[in-house]
């Protein structure tokens, strides 16, 4: 179980199914935010910790399905639990592909239910977790200076010192210099090390010159 | 021999003489006044002259005063007379000075004898004697008395009175007179009075001796005197030569005025004698002999006319001027002429008319003419002015000279407007050029003329004028202008116009109607027919028609009928109206129909015929068609009057009532209804007449008919009237529904049928919504439980919380159970629970039932539903049944739609023509060209699974509840279905 930064989020047009899951989440020890539709959930800021939202698919005004692109489209994090009072097949799939959590149709187990919230919120934490070390390192890269970082990326892909500077038109002397730097700002000792923080930052690799594709 | 004696007393004794002569002169001329008064002047001087004598012989003082005293006497009468004298015969003197004379002398002679001696001396002291011509005579001497300057001064004024006269008569151009008798007479007396002066005063010592001077007076003025007789004795003999000669002048002049007519005359104004001659004395008859006074002679004039005569004459003696006169006289005879008189008078010296000579020439002729050309102008006028027509009269000049009063009285001006070029300001305007072009141009040629213009009348209105003139001559023939006379055409000109209008109409009222118009002439047996009849019968267009070719045309078979009811109108003078068929030329066959009539002629018979006729061929075949129309029409026709009987009956009347045509023909048609109706259809009946028009009969109600044999069969009764020039007649439609009623109750079955089975299929295909509907509180009931048993493991669970979840799970279950009762309704038929419904409540309730479906499909729903929707009469079980199968068709249309496509519009509308449309819009694939005549069809589907039912079934409800439903595919892709609800049946809105 989580740590009280997470948050479940009910989003039903029924109400005795809100209440009902409400009980549910509450009896669990999970802290528990109602919506009555997706445009109510929306206007709510983003929620800083690790999150849930429980949503019906079939839904006057935003469905479920449009929900969770919506979401998606602006970068939400939110994982989504889905749940239905008469699903088909291709609902079904279509949620799954979407990267929802569970699609659970109505009457679900609640068992069922909660394994699935636990699941969303361990994802929905590591997803922020990961969030911020991008930025972390996506900060650290920032200090460069431009000429830092073409040598850093020459450097990520193993090339030597002195091919790194034939590549730039760059002495030697210089790429070493840069490479200190490099280095130096980013706090580490090593190429390896540097590979981690680029993993981190996502920055995407490049290709070594001259490397036969 | 006394000298003295001698000369004295031939003196005195010539003057006496002298004063008998002209005593008797004035004794025979009592106007010759003057010569009395010389006469009394010589007696008084013969007077004088012996009182001096004695004077002269006087012995004593005494006996010379007292002659002295006495001689003053004669010496007033000489001094009196001699002032009368000189008055008479000079006729001139002031008279005051003459009357101062005589008063002065009257007084002096007064005194004369209050004095003793006398006026001339105080006192006579002595009495002297002396030589006087070798005689002595006595002169006396005295004391001069003063008064003696009384009768001085009366001789001095004579001095001057006879001055004066001397020189008025000098003046007056009488010199011969004023000096010799003025003169003299002056001379004299001066000296007399100058002798007497000095004698009085006792200046000369004389005797008197002023009567010598008197005396040598009276001989001058006797010797004037005698002058004067001599002369008027002359002139006496000169007068009588005149008259004499003015006698023969007269007779004369008689002579000729009878000659030529002439009456002339002279009247002697002294004498007042009218001298007329002889001839002329009878022909105004007058005698002879018979002296003629201005009065006489006048008798002669009318008595109407004397005045005016009177006036003349005195007008022409006291101007001398003479004035034309015309007056009538009457002739001896008794005949009454017409005169016209001339005269001149002639004045005398003394500016006294003497004497008047005129002529009078008769005029009789010329006046009688004149008069009797007065009395036929005025004849002429009287009756130019009472003629009904307006004349006129125009000179040489073309000036017009004549206007009578009908003429003014229509124009409302006056003569002086009028005459000369006046009267053609009444002309109107765009007719006088032509007016006066005609006038001018005719009377150049001295032609007669009509023409025709507008005058204008006196209120203003312009009327239309016939003006006809010609040329007038006079007795001689000479031209002299024109005379006309003009009418007021103006209503005669619009008859004329009118008549040419009616004719007009009548010729186009024939022409449109095609009519024909024929006289038939009995006596001659000719018939005169219009081009229409030509036209009609194919008669040549000229020439005449006997009645035996007219004849020849008609039809032999309706030859017969056609005569009979010529002749028979013939007979009764009346009218006939036939229609018979005419074979033409050409071997056509037409139909004429004719009216005629007879024309009574003034001995009343008749013996023309005058009709119209047309070709009503096409009218025939009308009627013809009609009856055959009539009878192969495949429901029953029937014919009702007004009052209800039957009139005609087509075949298929007769099978469906099982009556023989004639059975039916003037029967009540009660006989064809049913008896428990046949109050209410009078009552229909006569509604219907009130207010004819085509219509259903007994709208609402079953119709039902009776047959022959009193059996019943229900109907539908068309209704539609007819007016025939009879009256209005109904024409009744009558169908036999029996066999459609059987078919409907089976068409009602199987819609039922197909309806439940709908409402089962429906169910089928609700799963979706159902199994949502029950999901929802089965899961909330579900949730609610576990978290009980969470809580109460925790030990967290208290009461009220307690309360709460049961409360909540209780009412989910509960909502489970209405669900499920719900879907046990909507399969049941039941009756059609109909009530007021609004539409937008069944469209919100179906959208919320079908959202699990719509989301399950991921459509999107959106409703626009018409705010203030009337309520409609409808089941709304059966309604919501047809939207759910719409809705449900519209989501399975968009399976190949893009999700975000996949849009469902509901819309409701309330039109104007009183219904409520409803609209199913999808954004599907489509209504396909096959499929969209067979959309509606039972058992026709498109889809795989599909039962074929849906649109059927909507079809039926849609069209139980009177309305209509279509589709079509709509702009931008999809269908659109919409059916569309009466608000309230057969209510207007």
């Amino acid at each position: 179980m989580m740590s009280s930064t997470a948050m479940v989020f009910v989003i039903d047009d029924d109400q005795s199914m809100r209440k009902s899951l409400e009980r549910l989440l509450d009896a669990a020890c999970y802290k528990v935010e109602l919506f009555k539709s997706a445009s109510e959930f929306l206007s709510r800021s983003a929620h800083a910790g690790p999150s849930c939202v429980i949503v019906d698919v079939q839904m006057p005004g935003l469905n479920g399905i449009d929900f969770q692109k919506g979401l998606t489209e602006h970068g939400r994090e939110e994982q989504l639990v889905f749940v239905t009072g008469h699903g088909n097949i291709p609902m079904c799939a279509r949620a799954m592909k979407g990267g929802a959590i569970d699609f659970l149709p109505k009457p679900f187990k609640p068992r069922q239910l909660l394994e699935s919230v636990e699941r969303a919120l361990t994802r929905s934490a590591e997803q922020h977790r990961r969030a911020s070390e991008k930025n972390h390192a996506g900060g650290l890269l920032e200090r460069l200076t431009p000429r830092e970082y073409q040598v850093m990326q020459l450097v990520a892909t193993g090339m030597l010192n002195k091919q790194v500077g034939g590549e730039l038109g760059m002495a030697e002397k210089t790429v070493k210099t840069h490479r200190a730097h490099v280095m130096q700002k980013l706090g580490i000792t090593s190429v390896a090390e540097l590979m981690v923080v680029l993993q981190k930052a996502e920055v995407p690799q490049v290709a070594k010159p001259g490397t036969k594709v | 021999m006394s000298w003295i004696t001698v000369i004295w007393s031939v003196g005195g004794g010539a003057c006496l003489t002298l004063a008998f002569i002209q005593f008797i002169v004035w004794w025979k001329n009592r106007a010759a006044r003057a010569n009395l008064v010389f006469s009394v002047l010589a007696i008084a001087v013969a007077s004088f002259a012996a009182l001096e004598l004695a004077l002269m012989r006087a012995q004593t003082p005494e006996q010379f005063g007292e002659v002295v005293r006495w001689l003053h006497v004669p010496v007033w009468v000489m001094i009196a007379s001699l002032v009368a004298f000189v008055r008479l015969y000079l006729r001139a003197g002031r008279p005051w000075l003459a009357w101062a004379i005589v008063g002065v002398r009257t007084l002096s002679l007064i005194l004369n004898f209050t004095f003793w001696p006398n006026i001339n001396y105080r006192q006579i002291t002595a009495l002297r004697h002396i030589s006087f011509f070798g005689e002595p005579v006595s002169v006396a001497t005295g004391v001069p008395n003063s008064w003696m300057l009384v009768a001085q001064l009366s001789l001095l004024l004579l001095i001057i009175f006879v001055s004066d006269a001397m020189i008025t008569v000098w003046r007056r151009g009488d010199r011969r007179q004023a000096l010799f008798v003025g003169g003299g007479i002056l001379f004299f007396v001066v000296l007399g009075t100058a002798d007497g002066v000095a004698i009085g005063w006792g200046l000369v010592s004389m005797p008197v001796t002023v009567s010598l001077f008197y005396q040598c007076l009276v001989a001058a003025m006797a010797y004037e005197l005698s002058y004067e007789m001599l002369r008027a004795a002359q002139t006496t003999r000169r007068l009588q030569a005149s008259e004499t000669e003015l006698r023969e002048t007269n007779q004369r002049m008689g002579l000729a005025a009878n000659a030529a007519k002439l009456i002339v005359w002279s009247w002697d104004i002294l004498h007042d004698e009218v001298w007329l001659s002889g001839k002329d004395r009878s022909l105004l008859g007058f005698s002879q002999s018979e002296k003629l006074t201005a009065e006489r002679a006048r008798s002669v004039v009318h008595p109407e006319d004397r005045q005016l005569v009177r006036q003349l004459v005195e007008n022409s003696l006291t101007t001398g001027e003479e004035i034309d006169a015309e007056y009538r006289i009457k002739l001896g005879d008794g005949s009454v002429r017409w005169v016209t008189r001339r005269a001149s008078v002639e004045f005398g010296d003394d500016g006294k008319p003497v004497c008047e000579r005129g002529v009078l020439m008769e005029i009789t002729e010329r006046k009688l003419a004149e008069q009797a050309l007065v009395e036929s102008e005025a004849r002429f006028r009287n009756m130019a002015n009472t003629a009904p027509v307006m004349i006129w009269m125009s000179d040489i000049n073309k000036l017009c000279t004549f206007l009578n009063k009908t003429w003014l009285e229509f124009v409302g001006r006056t003569i002086e407007h009028e005459l000369g070029n006046g009267w053609s300001e009444n002309v109107h305007p765009d007719d006088l050029q032509n007016c006066l072009e005609t006038y001018v141009e005719a009377f150049d040629d001295r032609q007669p003329f009509v023409m025709q213009y507008r005058l204008k009348r006196h209120d203003g209105e312009y009327r239309w004028i016939s003006d006809s003139g010609v040329p007038r001559y006079d007795a001689q023939g000479k031209f002299i202008g024109y005379i006309g006379s003009c009418v007021d055409v103006t209503e005669l000109l619009r008859k004329e116009e009118a008549l040419r209008e009616f004719e007009e109409r009548v010729a186009l009222a024939t022409e449109a109607t095609q009519l024909g118009v024929w006289e038939f002439d009995l006596t001659t047996e000719r018939i005169w027919v219009s081009e229409k009849v030509r036209e009609h019968f194919q008669f040549p267009a000229e020439g005449e028609i006997t009645y035996r070719e007219f004849e020849q045309r008609v039809h032999p078979d309706d030859r017969r009928a056609r005569d009979q009811a010529m002749r028979r109108a013939i007979r009764t003078h009346g009218a006939y109206e036939t229609e018979y068929r005419i074979v033409l030329p050409d071997g056509t066959i037409r139909w004429i129909g004719g009216r005629a009539r007879c024309l009574p002629e003034g001995d009343g018979k008749s013996r023309r015929l005058l009709g119209v006729s047309m070709d009503i061929t096409e009218r025939k075949q009308a009627e013809k068609l009609f009856e055959l129309a009539t009878e192969a029409s495949p429901s029953g026709t029937v014919l009702i009057d007004h009052q209800g009987r039957i009139l005609l009956v087509n075949a298929h009347a007769e099978k469906l009532f099982g009556y023989a045509r004639d059975d039916l023909i003037g029967q009540v048609v009660d006989v064809l209804v049913p008896p428990r109706f046949v109050h209410a259809h009078s009552t229909d009946r006569a509604n219907f007449f009130a207010a004819p028009e085509a219509r259903a009969m007994g709208a609402g109600r079953e119709l039902f008919a009776r047959r022959k044999d009193g059996s019943e069969f229900p109907v539908e009764i068309g209704l539609n009237p007819i007016q025939t020039p009879r009256g209005l007649v109904v024409l009744a439609n009558v169908v036999d529904i029996s066999a459609r009623l059987a078919a409907e109750e089976v068409t009602r079955r199987n819609r039922e049928q197909v309806e439940l089975l709908g409402r089962v299929s429906l169910l089928g295909e609700m799963t979706a919504s159902l199994t949502h509907e029950l999901n929802q509180p089965l899961g909330a009931i579900v949730n609610n439980a576990n978290a009980a048993t969470q809580y109460l493991e925790q030990g967290r669970l208290n009461p009220e919380q307690l309360q709460e979840i049961l409360t909540d799970v209780v009412r989910d279950a509960r909502r489970a159970h209405d669900i499920m009762r719900n879907v046990r309704s909507a399969i049941k038929k039941g009756s059609a629970l109909r009530g007021q419904i609004n539409l937008n409540d069944v469209v919100k309730a179906v959208t919320h039932m079908v959202h699990p479906d719509a989301a399950a499909q991921l459509c999107k729903m959106e409703m626009s539903l018409a705010p203030d929707l009337p309520a409609i009469e409808c089941d709304p079980t059966q309604i919501q049944q047809v939207l759910i199968n719409l809705v449900r068709n519209a989501f399975d249309a968009m399976h190949d739609t893009p999700p975000g496509r996949r849009i469902l519009e509901i819309a409701t509308n309330h039109n104007g023509e009183g219904t409520i449309s409803v609209v199913v819009r999808d954004y599907g694939s489509g209504i396909s060209e096959t499929a969209r005549d067979r959309l509606f069809e039972q058992f026709f589907t498109t889809k795989e699974e599909g039962l074929g039912m849906g649109l059927a079934i909507v079809r039926s409800i849609v069209e139980a509840h009177g309305g209509s439903v279509a589709a079509e595919n709509a702009d931008g892709g999809g269908a659109c279905f919409h059916f569309r609800l009466p608000i309230k049946e057969g209510i207007p809105q």
